[in-house]
């Protein structure tokens, strides 16, 4: 019986249609056309990042940090002449790594608020308003207050990767919690998605209220980072698997770029058009989860980057996917690069929560783009 | 091939909106589906569409469950027109013109997806819109965009179909003025004529009586009379359906029926 289907479908195709071996679909060949766009703003990032790497507390000269890394990666002693010891391991085991993480953490959170906003038709929505920021943040902050002091598993300390795993996992608790609920409602699977994000927030902020009530003053300094954010603590040990993690959200996510284009005409609309949204709708949200939990477990809450990175980006190049997703991850790489920048040179050498750079600058930029540009909100 | 709805039923909680329907689409014609609010037109253009799964009997594709076909599939076969359509983003007219052509694997730069989109756009009167906002258009011209749109995705460049193409139209006309809805009531006309089959909801009895091949009135949930516009547009019909007198005209060939106000 299952034969007979498939072969009437093969003639009807066959017959009707141009035969179904020749139903393709958008590639990412056709990425092509915004390859100029794409090229300068990474470009632009490399530049942010190379003077990121320049300043801070301790400033290094660029030709100081050009003669580090090609005396790294060349087998050729000549290049030691231009720096001093300790610059090389301040870049190197500091500097470096809180550059890449601050690209990384801000291409993660800037490609989510992009695919977001696409999913729930909202250009509000951004990766806090789900509930997966907030809900990695609660498992953290649950994991600083109640197993205070050290970990010791098999003599060996492990307080340091229980952090980062837990609120990954708290990240992903929260959105197959949304994504669990939202699959039961009827109708409109993104606004019951926003509405159960609201829910989970707020459940989450009263879970994190009541650690900090329980919370001595040590965990409460402790605490106060994960809720504002920062990327001072970054070590490579704890870029690397957060980056892979990062890289397989993005690159699943850049490929719903042309679905998500036809979701913003609406959910009947795109089906319509050939997408299965339910597969579209899981991916989104997975993905997504994925790459805010694994940037919440090593950087904190971050804010506004999610939201104002994919404005910026539709107003160079218009509302297409194809160009916002991409666009995003840079854009948000360069903003948190800049803000970390502002975070660490500011009232050095004591420096900033990152996160309230972000806000700070943030809110009264979006204020400032919405009554220039008077960017329509609807749901 | 026919697109054609077996004894549906459509429940919502305990409310029956649609019982025990049947209708077939047949290529080459343009069926109207009239009928007072709330008589299940848009339920029924629904279940057809696949945006409603009905709580009985099955939606057919020839002798095939429509949801046999991956989405993509359908996506080349039937075209929907949405009461509403409000974009989200500032897409440009052609940008949305342009997304019906996604499901035949074209990006917005292909060259045949941008001939195609001209092409249906000059159709529908909306060339001058193109790079628009489609949130800064009229109700009216955005409904034509996006007819543009599913005209894009079943666009054929053979004056004959090899195989039937479907368009489910909900309110098509609803928004324009007198010349546009005659414009593209010609317009579809002559789509059907080519081999496409097409079932729209109308209101306007006129325009119905004047260009469908074939008229379905809906009361309560159920297909109360289908047939050629000469049949089902009688003044005895109409009245008990809307109850409202009417007075059915003849001018040539077309059926005018009107309603004698008191």
């Amino acid at each position: 019986m299952p034969n007979d289907i498939t072969s009437q479908k093969a003639d009807h195709l066959m017959v009707g249609l141009r035969g179904r071996l020749s139903l393709k679909s958008i590639t990412m060949a056709d990425f092509r056309k915004y390859r100029p766009l794409i090229t300068l703003l990474g470009c632009m990032m490399v530049v942010l990042a190379f003077i990121s790497t320049l300043v801070g507390a301790y400033n290094i000269s660029a030709t100081s940090v050009i003669a580090i890394l090609l005396d790294s990666v060349l087998p050729f002693d000549g290049f030691k002449a231009y720096f001093a010891p300790h610059e090389s391991s301040i870049l190197l085991s500091i500097r470096l790594p809180r550059v890449a993480s601050a690209i990384i953490v801000g291409g993660a959170l800037g490609i989510s608020g992009a695919v977001l906003q696409s999913l729930f038709r909202n250009p509000l929505a951004e990766p806090g308003l789900i509930g997966v920021s907030s809900g990695a943040a609660l498992s953290a902050v649950a994991v600083i207050v109640l197993l205070s002091g050290q970990v010791i598993l098999f003599n060996v300390d492990i307080t340091a990767y229980i952090l980062p795993v837990a609120a990954f996992l708290g990240g992903l608790a929260a959105t197959v919690t949304v994504y669990m609920i939202g699959r039961t409602a009827r109708g409109d699977i993104a606004a019951t998605m926003l509405l159960i994000g609201v829910a989970l927030n707020a459940v989450a902020m009263a879970g994190i209220g009541v650690l900090q009530f329980l919370s001595d003053d040590t965990q409460l300094r402790l605490l106060t980072f994960w809720m504002m954010g920062g990327l001072g603590s970054i070590s490579w040990q704890s870029l690397l698997p957060v980056s892979v993690l990062i890289a397989v959200g993005c690159a699943g996510l850049i490929r719903l770029a042309v679905p998500l284009n036809a979701y913003l005409l609406g959910a009947n609309e795109a089906r319509h058009l050939g997408i299965d949204i339910k597969v579209m709708t899981k991916k989104a949200v997975l993905f997504s989860a994925l790459i805010v939990g694994a940037a919440v477990s090593v950087a904190g809450i971050i804010g506004f980057i999610g939201l104002i990175v994919p404005h910026l980006v539709r107003q160079i190049s218009g509302p297409d996917n194809r160009t916002v997703i991409i666009g995003s991850a840079l854009m948000g790489a360069m903003l948190l690069l800049f803000a970390d920048l502002c975070a660490r040179t500011i009232i050095a050498p004591a420096e900033l929560p990152v996160g309230l750079v972000t806000s700070a600058v943030g809110g009264p930029f979006f204020l400032w783009l919405l009554m220039r540009r008077n960017v329509r909100v609807r749901s | 091939m026919t697109l054609r709805m077996e004894n549906i039923g459509f429940k919502v909680g305990k409310k029956q909106l649609i019982k025990n329907v049947s209708l077939t689409v047949n290529p080459g014609e343009l069926a109207v589906i009239i009928g007072p609010n709330g008589a299940g037109k848009s339920t029924a253009l629904g279940v057809l569409s696949g945006d409603l799964l009905p709580s009985s009997g099955t939606v057919y594709f020839g002798k095939m469950p429509h949801n046999s076909l991956t989405f993509q599939e359908q996506a080349t076969i039937r075209g929907v027109l949405p009461q509403l359509s409000n974009a989200s983003f500032a897409f440009t007219a052609l940008d949305i013109v342009l997304m019906g052509r996604i499901p035949h694997g074209e990006a917005p730069e292909c060259k045949n997806a941008l001939r195609i989109a001209r092409e249906a756009m000059e159709q529908t009167d909306t060339v001058a819109l193109m790079e628009q906002d489609i949130s800064t258009l009229s109700g009216g011209e955005r409904q034509r965009v996006n007819l543009a749109r599913v005209l894009a995705q079943m666009w054929s460049d053979q004056a004959t179909l090899p195989a039937p193409k479907y368009l489910l139209l909900d309110e098509p006309i609803s928004a324009l003025d007198p010349k546009h809805q005659v414009n593209i009531l010609s317009l579809l006309k002559s789509y059907a004529k080519r081999g496409y089959g097409i079932v729209a909801v109308l209101h306007d009895m006129a325009m119905a009586s004047m260009f469908a091949d074939k008229i379905h009135i809906m009361q309560h949930g159920m297909v109360a009379y289908s047939g050629k516009p000469a049949k089902v547009m009688t003044s005895s019909i109409l009245s008990d359906i809307w109850q409202l007198e009417y007075s059915v005209h003849r001018f040539g060939n077309s059926i005018m029926p009107i309603v004698a106000c008191v």
